[in-house]
């Protein structure tokens, strides 16, 4: 079943065209993965997809299409790149992680509009114990009555995994969680999507510019920078040696410009 | 002895209507704090200068007029907002000049620059009459009801909008119903506190459950009770010692505000005290 459909989609912002034709689509089951350099308007284009955004063109989720698809939107999880709360904020994890259930009783009260595109085994939990196993999940257990400002940046974005997966969503949406992670939350994470994919059928859709872990990981590539450059499966992407040549010289340009500056 | 004053009506009027402001100033305020709009209260109140000048230039009951102004300017806010990049503090800056410049115009036009406007600027609890106490009660308990059943969207809406419009929350209808609410939790506390002192019923308790509170549940239940306290006794103690209600209640609240930041100081203290000496053992 098609999980996300987009056409010809273009986004103008203050007379700068930041994505122009792109069309993608996403089929139940799969984690896809989007490549592209900062400021290539990955996140514009999941802002659009989430209705946060002006854009002309086609949007489906779940064959729901542009306005028409806002009833659906909170069968989406979203992991936005940057996610900052205050120190102050009086607010357990437990707490943040159960603003997951809005999501989850609209679900359940709108199960019918999506029948069919995997029916989530949340529906039937308790709000309770749809909050603990979502903590769980994601190893937070032991920390749930800690204010959520004093946790480290990997805690911060396992905890916002965590509110997304009180409901179990359909589709997942994450935008560049790899980034600010050191190499062990980065392999936690990993593993974790793995397990969602695998075991929950969570379709995934991630962005990153880290070639190698989203090579790893996904099972389709898309290519953008402004325009859609490639969407094919992993091994085609691999193939293209255009492409991995102009990815390959980036991330050896990114390479150089560090080591240049660890010189300096 | 000190009980006597409860046989008074008015004193049992001051109590009541201040109790349920008092509550509803500060739940509502810990949302408007959490989202960085503590000073949102006074420029409201300070529009609703510009609405109780009206009310006293055309003859209509100044606290209506007032409430009209208020809901419109928080209204006004609420669309400015979303449409055009103003900050939040520049956006409350002008509001606040704006409402009072026009009040003042208003005023002298009017040739009503007298007492009655201190009163406004300045509370007058204890002279409260039995039918605005019905007023305030249904208000106030409007507005703590609502904010009940609503606190989990309002809670969404305050950490993360866009997250909360993916979940399904129609943010903007429950932004404009919060700044309605807002305005006439304004009003109303006017009659309390006055003009002037309005932003402490709204920042003052939750400055000070923030301290106590490691959740949100918490905190939405201590800032109520220290709202409470700070009443009943900034009311008591004004009353024996013949001092000005509002800024009692206000002094009140801050030091109880005084007393936690030594009270958290103390215990961080004893608490690395502790620790050195335990590292020392070891």
């Amino acid at each position: 079943m098609n999980i996300l459909n987009i056409n010809t989609l273009r986004v103008v912002r203050n007379g700068i065209t930041i994505l122009d034709g792109i069309d993608l689509s996403v089929d139940e089951g799969d984690i896809l993965g989007i490549l592209g350099p900062n400021g290539a308007g990955k996140t514009t284009l999941f802002r659009a997809i989430l209705a946060l955004e002006k854009y002309d063109g086609n949007v489906s989720i779940f064959n729901y299409t542009n306005e028409d698809r806002v009833k659906v939107l909170p069968f989406v999880g979203y992991i936005p790149q940057r996610f900052s709360i205050d120190s102050n904020f009086p607010i357990t994890v437990k707490e943040y992680v159960s603003t997951g259930l809005t999501a989850l009783r609209y679900m359940r009260k709108n199960s019918d509009l999506i029948r069919g595109a995997g029916f989530s085994s949340s529906y039937s939990k308790s709000d309770e114990s749809a909050v603990i196993e979502a903590l769980d999940t994601v190893g937070l257990i032991d920390l749930k009555d800690r204010r959520l400002g004093v946790l480290s940046g990997g805690e911060l974005q396992r905890a916002m995994l965590a509110k997304v997966l009180v409901s179990r969503p359909p589709l997942l949406i994450l935008d560049e969680p790899f980034t600010a992670l050191d190499a062990e939350s980065q392999t936690m994470l990993y593993e974790l999507l793995k397990i969602l994919n695998d075991d929950m059928h969570i379709t995934i859709v991630i962005a990153a510019h880290d070639l190698m872990l989203l090579m790893r990981l996904a099972r389709s590539i898309a290519c953008i920078n402004k325009r859609l450059y490639f969407h094919g499966s992993k091994d085609e992407c691999l193939s293209n040696d255009l492409l991995l040549k102009f990815y390959s010289e980036s991330a050896m340009h990114m390479h150089m410009k560090e080591h240049n500056m660890a010189s300096e | 002895m000190m009980l006597d004053i409860l046989t008074y009506g008015f004193i049992q009027r001051a109590l009541l209507t201040g109790v349920i402001i008092g509550v509803a100033c500060s739940m509502l305020g810990l949302f408007l704090v959490l989202r960085r709009y503590s000073l949102f209260g006074d420029a409201l109140a300070h529009t609703a200068l510009t609405g109780i000048a009206m009310g006293i230039f055309l003859n209509i009951y100044p606290l209506l007029t007032a409430l009209v102004t208020s809901t419109l300017a928080s209204l006004g806010i609420a669309k400015l907002r979303s449409s055009i990049k103003i900050q939040g503090d520049v956006l409350i800056a002008i509001l606040l000049i704006a409402g009072v410049a026009t009040a003042v115009v208003l005023l002298s036009i009017s040739k009503s620059m007298n007492v009655s406007i201190l009163s406004y600027l300045f509370g007058s609890i204890l002279l409260i009459g039995s039918e605005d106490v019905l007023v305030v009660m249904i208000a106030g308990l409007m507005v703590i009801a609502s904010i009940i059943a609503y606190r989990d969207k309002l809670l969404h809406i305050t950490i993360d909008e866009d997250q909360a419009r993916i979940s399904g929350i129609n943010v903007g209808m429950m932004n404009y119903l919060f700044m309605v609410l807002a305005s006439i939790i304004i009003i109303i506390a006017i009659r309390l506190v006055g003009i002037l002192l309005v932003s402490s019923l709204i920042v003052l308790p939750n400055v000070a459950a923030m301290m106590l509170g490691t959740g949100f549940k918490r905190t939405l239940l201590i800032s109520p009770c220290i709202a409470v306290v700070s009443v009943i006794m900034g009311i008591f103690i004004s009353y024996n010692l013949d001092i000005a209600v509002s800024g009692m209640i206000v002094v009140m609240n801050l030091i109880i505000i005084a007393g936690m930041v030594m009270y958290t100081k103390v215990r961080s203290k004893s608490k690395s005290n502790y620790n050195g000496i335990m590292a020392k053992r070891v």
